[in-house]
């Protein structure tokens, strides 16, 4: 089992070297320069454009570059920002990542927590009025694209109603004295429309996952000799077929951990939700190599852990998987 | 033994509704249509039947693990289709259930000793400290080992885990047991063992089985007494011996005919019935079996009106033709 781990671990870290250097290539590829931004905002003179290449190092040998830049991931160093110079890659990330985690947490827990029961619900009552229904309100949900919904939200709950606020985390005008409890209140208050909107658009897929893994396993026979031994209800359901239905969440929980923190491009922007998201379309668009390098690495990095829990877990639950 | 049968069931009825909706046309399908027999204590019944006649929701029915559409079940003095689920709960410890596939009949996450134990804990059968003793009894009385307890199901072989299953089943110390197919997926060899093991613990424990099979192979050796069944209806009802050597109804002789050594078998040419039993949404008007009976006298009665079961010996069959001096 130990041999088992170490191996998982060393391909997580051989694939995670690969896809750093295809992200290095890529960028380097791809057309745009990372300077154009800020020429094209001031007056920037040739000699100065030099200086400001050789500062970034983007006047030497691409091999050069790259192997500056694995010397420094390899001790955390992830290079310097320049749409934010002079601000250290990590530090920028490192920032960014609570809020992203906080906001993507909250989605996953209502996800694992209220569509896995939805799912269990609409099984144990499959055909019947209830199930159709929460069929179509969900698949509904998931045909909707994230930023339209993110749109129409705003427009109900705070240009129409004033109920919610718009955009930001926190309400800038919220002294940094005031008690802990406004301060939550006002967190949770800028939290729900995000949590909704992606809460509304991911909801369906949990629902239908464990919705399918829990009719597969309600058909088995274990499953009726649990009822015939006399068990309640609730003991069969969540002791015997749900503990045998979860597999499959478990995996899906591993595909979606990297959404805790890369959150949601769209709706982090729209809600200008200080998140790693947001984070990610600022360096698009101002094409920092190094920030947009730095994303795609933490979102590599955290794709490969996802799936290595997801694997570890299926090791820890999963007699028959332990045999193998 | 006590005059009252220890099960009663009478004009039982199981119809499933399906469709409906977006789906166009609701579908009623029509398992069971008005069965009705009684097992005594200590008794072996076989229900026997291809697949779609109906014998397996027979089986889950009168445990309620599906409800009925109506009929009766009177259990030890008490009417199992009338009571609360609660109440119900309670009876479950006098009727357990061994199942076919053994690959499906244990929970793969649940170690061979928690599921056997499972069952003494919600009844309260032993007080906890014996707990373990007694899944260690349990195991060597299905002919396990006690250390066998520890391991996961994935680990037995299908024989060894249809003992779990029964191990598991005798846990909560049942009168009655229905075994359903409980030894159709396994190898002949094996087979016997397992037959042979639900003799020994009938003859030790007294038990009551319904013993579900297929063809009559299998039932020559356990049951006392067998019923044939067909698209939800009894064909033929009798004592084991007496329907291996003189079959009455048609559907029953082409049964026994396909036993591969019997005699029936080696006195009169092997009976194959033509087509498939007609859909379970579609039952005939008259004789369910008309449209595939061989009998040299069908004729328009057949399949106009539905013959009743009526005594013929020490038989009762259904058919309008059946005598008793044919076999």
């Amino acid at each position: 089992m130990i041999r088992w781990l170490l191996r998982r671990l060393a391909q997580a870290v051989a694939t995670f070297l690969v896809v750093t250097l295809l992200l290095f290539l890529l960028m380097r590829v791809a057309p745009g320069d990372p300077l154009a931004r800020l020429v094209d905002q001031r007056r920037v003179s040739p000699e100065e454009l030099s200086l400001l290449r050789a500062r970034f190092g983007l006047d030497q040998p691409i091999g050069q570059q790259l192997g500056q830049f694995l010397q420094g991931v390899s001790s955390g160093d992830l290079g310097v920002s320049i749409a934010h110079y002079p601000d250290q890659v990590s530090t920028l990330l490192w920032t960014r990542l609570g809020p992203s985690v906080l906001l993507g947490g909250t989605v996953l827990l209502i996800n694992f927590t209220l569509g896995v029961w939805l799912g269990v619900f609409q099984a144990e009552r499959r055909g019947s009025r209830w199930d159709r229904w929460l069929t179509r309100l969900s698949l509904t949900g998931y045909s909707v694209p994230s930023f339209w919904l993110a749109l129409i939200l705003v427009a109900i709950f705070s240009l129409h109603w004033h109920w919610l606020p718009a955009t930001q985390m926190t309400d800038p005008l919220l002294s940094g004295s005031a008690p802990l409890a406004t301060k939550a209140i006002d967190l949770v208050r800028h939290l729900i429309l995000p949590v909704l909107t992606l809460s509304l658009v991911s909801l369906a897929s949990a629902m239908r996952y464990q919705r399918t893994a829990m009719l597969e396993v309600l058909r088995l026979d274990f499953v009726r000799a649990a009822a015939a031994r006399g068990l309640t209800p609730g003991q069969v359901r969540w002791r015997h077929a749900w503990r045998n239905a979860l597999f499959p969440m478990l995996t899906l929980l591993g595909l979606w951990i990297p959404f805790l923190v890369t959150g949601s491009v769209f709706v982090e922007a729209i809600f200008n939700w200080p998140g790693i998201g947001a984070l990610a379309a600022e360096a698009i668009l101002g094409r920092d190599y190094p920030l947009l390098q730095g994303t795609a690495m933490l979102a590599a990095a955290v794709v490969l852990l996802g799936n290595l829990l997801a694997d570890v877990g299926h090791l820890l639950l999963d007699p028959r998987v332990r045999a193998t | 033994m006590s005059t009252e049968p220890l099960l009663e069931v009478q004009d039982l009825v199981k119809h499933y509704q399906s469709g409906g909706w977006l789906s166009g046309t609701r579908q009623t399908t029509y398992a069971v249509n008005g069965v009705s027999f009684s097992i005594n204590a200590g008794e072996t019944l076989a229900l026997v039947g291809e697949s779609g006649s109906g014998k397996t929701t027979v089986g889950r029915t009168i445990l309620r693990l599906q409800e009925p559409t109506s009929g009766s079940a009177r259990f030890l003095g008490t009417d199992l289709f009338d009571m609360p689920r609660s109440a119900l709960r309670k009876l479950r410890r006098r009727m357990q259930i061994i199942f076919q596939d053994p690959y499906s009949t244990l929970d793969p996450r649940m170690t061979v000793g928690s599921s056997v134990a499972e069952g003494l804990e919600i009844h309260r059968i032993v007080p906890r400290a014996d707990i373990t003793s007694r899944v260690h009894a349990l195991l060597e009385e299905v002919g396990l080992d006690p250390d066998d307890a520890k391991k996961y199901p994935h680990e037995f072989s299908g024989g060894q885990r249809q003992r779990i299953g029964i191990a598991r089943a005798l846990a909560v110390e049942p009168h009655f047991l229905v075994c359903d197919e409980p030894v159709s997926a396994l190898d002949v060899s094996v087979q016997a063992q397992i037959l042979n093991l639900l003799l020994d613990l009938q003859r030790d424990r007294g038990l009551t089985y319904l013993f579900i099979a297929h063809d009559l192979a299998v039932v020559r050796h356990i049951a006392h007494r067998t019923i044939v069944m067909y698209l939800g209806y009894i064909v033929e009802e009798g004592t084991t011996d007496l329907l291996l050597t003189t079959p009455r109804h048609p559907y029953t002789q082409a049964l026994l005919s396909a036993v591969p050594d019997s005699e029936a078998a080696q006195v009169a040419d092997r009976i194959i019935l033509p087509g498939d039993p007609p859909s379970p949404s579609a039952i005939p008007h008259g004789c369910p079996f008309a449209s595939r009976c061989f009998h040299p006298e069908k004729d328009q009665r057949c399949r106009s009106e539905r013959p009743v079961l009526r005594t013929l010996g020490q038989s009762q069959v259904a058919c309008h033709y059946a005598t008793e001096e044919e076999a």
